[in-house]
């Protein structure tokens, strides 16, 4: 089976800071990935080598074996860390954009989510809370049908009650034939939902493994054998 | 994919832009409603008060018209390319050279307007004055010796066009080297933009020299259309100037889509 995503001894740096080093990885379709580790360790760097939006300094990245490109980013839904809709923009308008840019968008879906979540679509954008304003963007990236959601910190900047509605939200939108990978270090939180640990420490990939065979072969939750493993 | 950046690009922009525009041709008829006032109801003093407090009104507009467009179209570019915007506009599934030329048409338009509207808000304020009178004998006097004005006025027309598209690109340019210097991004831009700038200039000086250095000052100094050469000059020096920008405009197109598509590293 061909692999979704795949690095060739990837390595990232920022002048003189290694952000990844000599990473290889290869990641199955149809899985739930947890890409795990501590700040700094490396995984947003990693998600943005994916979308394009860095570029490797050796090696390189390859999305369903093409490198980051125009036909990549229409297979991938991503949701960054950050917030990305213009100050001017209705929800409405926003929900415009992925329907005028991303053939496997689905409106309707959409719309139900940001009804469910109880968001007005007429609202302005900047006018929504932090929290609002990510469960907009979660929501429409959860609304392609897309073959690679690269979801980075979903549940970073939320309250706990919060992360239960965003995680659930993944697990029961995200397309099946779709793989997911989510980048934490709140790893209790989603171990749940979770088909394999991707570990990252200091800019290398420590350990891949299934949730399954961590706690089979340690007797431990995903969480416990992280905090045990990489304990400063 | 370019129709919907476009789309997307003139929704974002407009507002502003044409809420400036709209401030401007304001102060233009209010400056056309004091002039006309100030000198048929007020005597004197009061009326030279009133025409130089709205003058100096009205050429502060304008100034801040023009500026405060190329200020924007330029912060735009940056904000939405490299900034947190660049997040959403760099995973679209879009080509980098199609991003590039959205904003480039956007923002070569808009600044071209900007002119455009300074233009025709000079003339509302001039309106009922004797500008015309005075330009009437000199369009005469083209026509006699067989200039075409119309013909000047586009030429004149196409090669600010021409600089408003060029001089966006060379920003773009800047734009896109300015942040690999990391810890100081927008120093590294208005470095990078100096130092295309300068290149700019050197390149003008080397194309259009033959033309100006040579002929200029027998030429331009006292205009004299009964001059056979003069039109010769004038038409060598609209053609260096379109090269000059071809040549700019090239090159900063290529610049801008190197790094944005081969080295983009959004921090």
């Amino acid at each position: 089976m061909d692999s979704i995503l795949e690095c060739q001894a990837l390595t990232k740096r920022f002048g003189h800071f290694t952000a990844l080093n000599q990473i290889n990885l290869r990641i199955m379709p149809g899985r739930i990935i947890g890409l795990l580790g501590p700040n700094g360790s490396g995984k947003t760097t990693l998600i943005k080598l994916a979308n394009g939006l860095l570029t490797p300094t050796e090696g390189q990245i390859l999305v369903a074996g093409r490198k980051p490109g125009p036909e990549t980013k229409s297979i991938v839904s991503y949701l960054p860390d950050k917030l990305y809709f213009d100050n001017w923009m209705h929800v409405n308008d926003c929900l415009k954009v992925f329907s005028d840019f991303y053939t496997d968008f689905d409106l309707a879906k959409a719309q139900d989510m940001l009804q469910t979540l109880r968001i007005d679509p007429k609202a302005l954008f900047r006018t929504l809370s932090k929290g609002t304003k990510e469960k907009v963007q979660l929501a429409l990236v959860m609304s392609r049908k897309a073959r690679l959601y690269l979801l980075d910190e979903p549940i970073g900047g939320v309250d706990p009650a919060s992360r239960d509605f965003i995680l659930n939200t993944i697990i029961t939108n995200y397309s099946k034939e779709g793989t997911v990978i989510i980048s934490t270090h709140l790893i209790a939180d989603i171990e749940r939902v979770l088909d394999d640990a991707v570990f990252m420490m200091n800019g290398c990939i420590d350990r891949a493994e299934s949730v399954e065979n961590i706690r089979e072969n340690y007797g431990k939750s995903v969480d416990e054998f992280f905090r045990e493993v990489y304990k400063c | 994919m370019l129709g919907k950046l476009l789309k997307l690009e003139f929704k974002s922009t407009a507002r502003l832009f044409l809420l400036v525009y709209a401030g401007m041709i304001g102060v233009a008829l209010l400056a056309l409603g004091v002039r006309t006032l100030a000198e048929s109801a007020f005597p004197g003093s009061l009326s030279s008060i009133l025409l130089s407090a709205i003058s100096i009104l009205f050429v502060l507009t304008l100034g801040f018209g023009f500026i405060a467009t190329s200020i924007a179209v330029i912060s735009r570019f940056y904000k939405n390319m490299l900034g947190d915007e660049g997040y959403l506009m760099f995973t679209l599934p879009v080509k980098t050279s199609r991003h590039i030329i959205s904003k480039l048409i956007t923002s070569s338009l808009w600044s071209f307007l900007s002119i455009l509207v300074i233009l025709l808000s000079i003339g509302i304020a001039l309106i009922g004055t004797n500008v015309q009178a005075t330009l009437k004998p000199f369009f005469a006097e083209m026509r006699a010796f067989g200039y075409n004005p119309g013909l000047y006025i586009g030429g004149f027309f196409v090669i600010l066009l021409f600089s408003c598209i060029v001089g966006m690109i060379l920003w773009y340019a800047a734009i896109s080297i300015g942040p690999r210097v990391t810890h100081n991004r927008l120093g590294g831009t208005i470095v990078a933009y100096l130092v295309i700038y300068f290149a700019y200039q050197i390149l003008g000086v080397l194309i259009l020299f033959p033309i100006y250095g040579l002929q200029m000052t027998e030429l331009m100094d006292v205009y004299d259309f009964s001059d056979p050469n003069l039109q010769k000059f004038l038409l060598s020096s609209f053609l260096g100037v379109i090269l000059l920008n071809v040549i700019s405009g090239v090159v900063g197109y290529f610049i801008t889509h190197r790094m944005l598509d081969k080295r983009l590293n959004l921090n």
